[in-house]
């Protein structure tokens, strides 16, 4: 076996009830590296055209890469899917504990199949696996899910993954949850495990990490990574002292930036930020640090509300998820974020995902398109932290309006009509992450972050849509709080498992693979019901508005500078003019099993 | 526009020339022109942006600044090569979640 791979990946087939596993294709692996590429590799394979999101046929995958349990950052996992949310890609990653102890149970992933009768989790202890019955689990938060899975197995060491309350009711932003700090939070997967009755996948691997091809170098790399998270080769150690003031510290900082997404991406500034930012939460709330395995950064700023009528609440706010929960719904409170961020994590809910919502939910009330008894009573005025919290809980539920903004924008939007569409945040059914779409992205890509939303695989989310993130996502890696440069990830890659990739023309190469097969499997699944690509990729009217406040006053991105920037990235990532690679870039890239099916789906005809 | 680049200084190192939000900038180049002697052109008039922008005495930009020349980020630091009627966006570095 080639080193760093445990060699195989577990399927669970829940309608026969039965388990296999299935031989790792080392040529696939050495072409797709592993987590996000190799799993969209199985996906492409496994699945036939036109599979129902929610129907047995969909496969939920969940990856971990030759890297996987090496070392600190290294605990990452990537879960991939057919989105209930966008009917595209649908994929997430989650970091944690679990994907190390898959890894030592000798599995390099888990796949998903059919449908079970009744709620269940699985049951993995290295060559050991049951199905097991989840009845008394199911209806229950991801906390006490956790719980009770390790006590009824008896074990502390059992790492669990799993899904809450939202999952199971098939709403289309359901998370994945590893020990109620991780999410694999995009695009539905929670819903996908939901519509296969799966609660959670539980494991514990006794094995250790695979052998390696070069040990020694393998170590030296990850002590020298071990080293540089903490200097100022970390890009984020460099930035405001992220890592001390926590993910929340950018709220201000995009501020001052002029890129925040206040009032539903209204404005890029704000006078009251401060009150969301990090020194705030350090000292109002936050209790503790934590870690994924090995890592020493904690950059986990768990956070508790003191006193007042929230008060035990408690979450680990980040970036996005409270960007999209309180900036843009003009939520300026420590504690009301914290509260909002609590229910979407013990509910397994995107927090991003359903801030994009209710922030659109908001403009329509303010607009009268929406009415209060549309919204069963919830006077919905921007920063009123009980009507957010009681549209998120109906959300995560499908209670009352709540069933009708659950399952997405794409499935919404045309039901409520009277152009609200043209301030839905959103691409292709995914909300936009925390960034204003004029924005440069100055973290791998040269273009505007509206760009970026456009041309994302999954949809409008803000990551993955870099070279950069699918190698992250594969290794797997956390491009978060590491020091480590794309050439020396590349140098520990292949000192794991002997492979001979160069920097920077074997990342390049393999990283645009990676892109496009994605974007080659959102064209074989019909892009959405929109084809060619360049008719779906594509922004909401709001994002061309001119800024008339603060750091980003006279700031706009216009209509033509965002249709060039795209024809920018079709053309620096060898698609044609309407966003479909060409035959010659599948082929370079090695992906010429595609061109057949793609045919068929009517990919380069005009 | 004859002999002419647009610059434009995106917040927050748009304090380095006085201004909370987008500074634009208009500058005229000649001959043989780069990133570096643009900056330092704009420096001449602008106490205070050299250091903000870059390392005079090591001939390179701060860590913290990215500078995009029509949609391009650069690759060569402050040797790139500017043309007329290039456009020069010069940005913080922020990081992402």
């Amino acid at each position: 076996m080639i080193g760093g791979y445990a060699g195989k990946y577990l399927e669970v087939n829940l309608t026969e009830s039965s388990t296999r596993t299935i031989p790792l294709d080392e040529a696939a692996a050495k072409a797709f590296i592993g987590g996000q590429g190799y799993a969209n590799w199985l996906l492409w394979k496994m699945t036939k055209p036109g599979v129902e999101p929610l129907g047995p046929d969909n496969l939920l995958i969940v990856s971990t890469g030759p890297i996987t349990g090496l070392a600190g950052g290294t605990d990452r996992g990537d879960v991939t899917f057919k989105s209930p949310l966008t009917g595209l890609w649908g994929n997430s990653q989650f970091g944690g504990f679990w994907c190390s102890e898959l890894k030592y149970a000798g599995y390099d992933g888990i796949i998903l199949r059919g449908a079970a009768e009744k709620p269940v989790y699985v049951w993995v202890k290295d060559d050991e696996v049951e199905i097991l019955d989840a009845g008394g689990i199911w209806g229950k938060g991801v906390a006490k899910t956790d719980q009770t899975i390790i006590e009824e197995l008896g074990d502390p060491f059992v790492k669990v993954l799993c899904i809450g309350p939202t999952g199971e009711n098939l709403c289309g932003e359901a998370s994945v949850v590893q020990n109620s700090q991780h999410y694999a939070a995009r695009t539905g997967g929670g819903a996908v495990m939901g519509s296969k009755k799966v609660k959670a996948i539980a494991v514990r691997g006794t094995k250790g990490m695979p052998d390696l091809a070069d040990t020694d170098t393998c170590f030296k790399i990850s002590e020298w990574d071990v080293k540089t998270k903490w200097t100022e080769r970390s890009m984020h150690r460099r930035m405001f002292r992220w890592l001390k003031f926590g993910p929340q510290a950018a709220h201000v900082e995009r501020a001052d930036h002029g890129i925040g997404i206040f009032k539903n991406f209204d404005e890029g500034d704000h006078p009251d930020v401060p009150m969301l930012g990090g020194p705030r939460q350090l000292r109002m709330s936050r209790v503790r640090d934590d870690s994924c395995t090995y890592c020493p950064v904690g950059c986990i700023h768990t956070s508790l509300v003191r006193s007042g009528p929230m008060k035990g609440s408690y979450a680990s706010p980040k970036w996005d998820s409270t960007a999209n929960i309180a900036q843009q719904t003009s939520m300026f409170d420590m504690n009301g974020m914290i509260y909002c961020n609590a229910i979407c994590n013990d509910m397994g809910m995107d927090a991003e995902g359903v801030g994009n919502t209710v922030a659109w939910a908001m403009e329509c009330y303010e607009k009268g398109i929406l009415t209060k008894e549309d919204l069963d009573g919830l006077d919905l005025t921007w920063g009123n932290i009980e009507a957010e919290a009681k549209l998120i809980w109906k959300i995560c539920h499908r209670d009352g309006v709540g069933d009708l903004l659950a399952d997405g924008f794409k499935h919404f939007l045309p039901k409520v009509g009277r152009g609200s569409e043209e301030f839905a945040m959103q691409s292709k059914g995914c909300g936009f992450g925390g960034y204003q779409p004029y924005a440069w992205h100055t973290f791998g890509m040269p273009y505007r972050w509206g760009v970026a939303y456009s041309v994302n695989d999954i949809g409008g989310h803000h990551n993955t849509a870099s070279e950069s993130s699918y190698w992250n996502n594969s290794l797997t890696y956390c491009g978060f709080a590491t020091g480590l440069t794309d050439g020396e990830k590349i140098e520990l890659l292949n000192a794991a498992t002997g492979y001979e990739l160069s920097y920077p023309e074997g990342w390049n190469l393999y990283g645009l693979r990676f892109m496009m097969l994605a974007r080659a499997y959102n064209i074989r699944e019909g892009y959405g019901g929109v084809m060619p690509p360049s008719k779906a990729d594509i922004l909401p009217k709001k994002a061309f508005k001119e800024f008339t406040y603060g750091a980003a006053k006279g700031e706009q991105m216009t209509v033509e500078e965002w249709l060039n920037g795209r024809l920018q990235w079709y053309e620096d990532h060898g698609c044609d003019e309407r966003g479909v690679p060409t035959r010659e870039t599948l082929e370079k890239l090695g992906l010429e099993f595609t061109i057949k099916e793609l045919e068929e789906a009517g990919a380069w005809e005009a | 526009m004859m002999n002419k680049v647009e610059v434009e200084v995106l917040p927050w190192l748009s304090r380095a020339l006085g201004k909370e939000n987008k500074v634009r900038l208009t500058e005229t180049v000649g001959e043989g022109e780069t990133l570096k002697t643009l900056l330092e052109k704009i420096a001449l008039s602008h106490e205070g942006f050299q250091a903000a922008i870059y390392d005079a005495e090591n001939s390179a930009l701060h860590e913290n600044v990215v500078v995009f020349i029509n949609n391009r980020s650069i690759r060569s630091g402050l040797q790139t090569k500017i043309k007329v009627g290039d456009r020069v966006v010069i940005t913080p570095l922020y990081s992402g979640g």
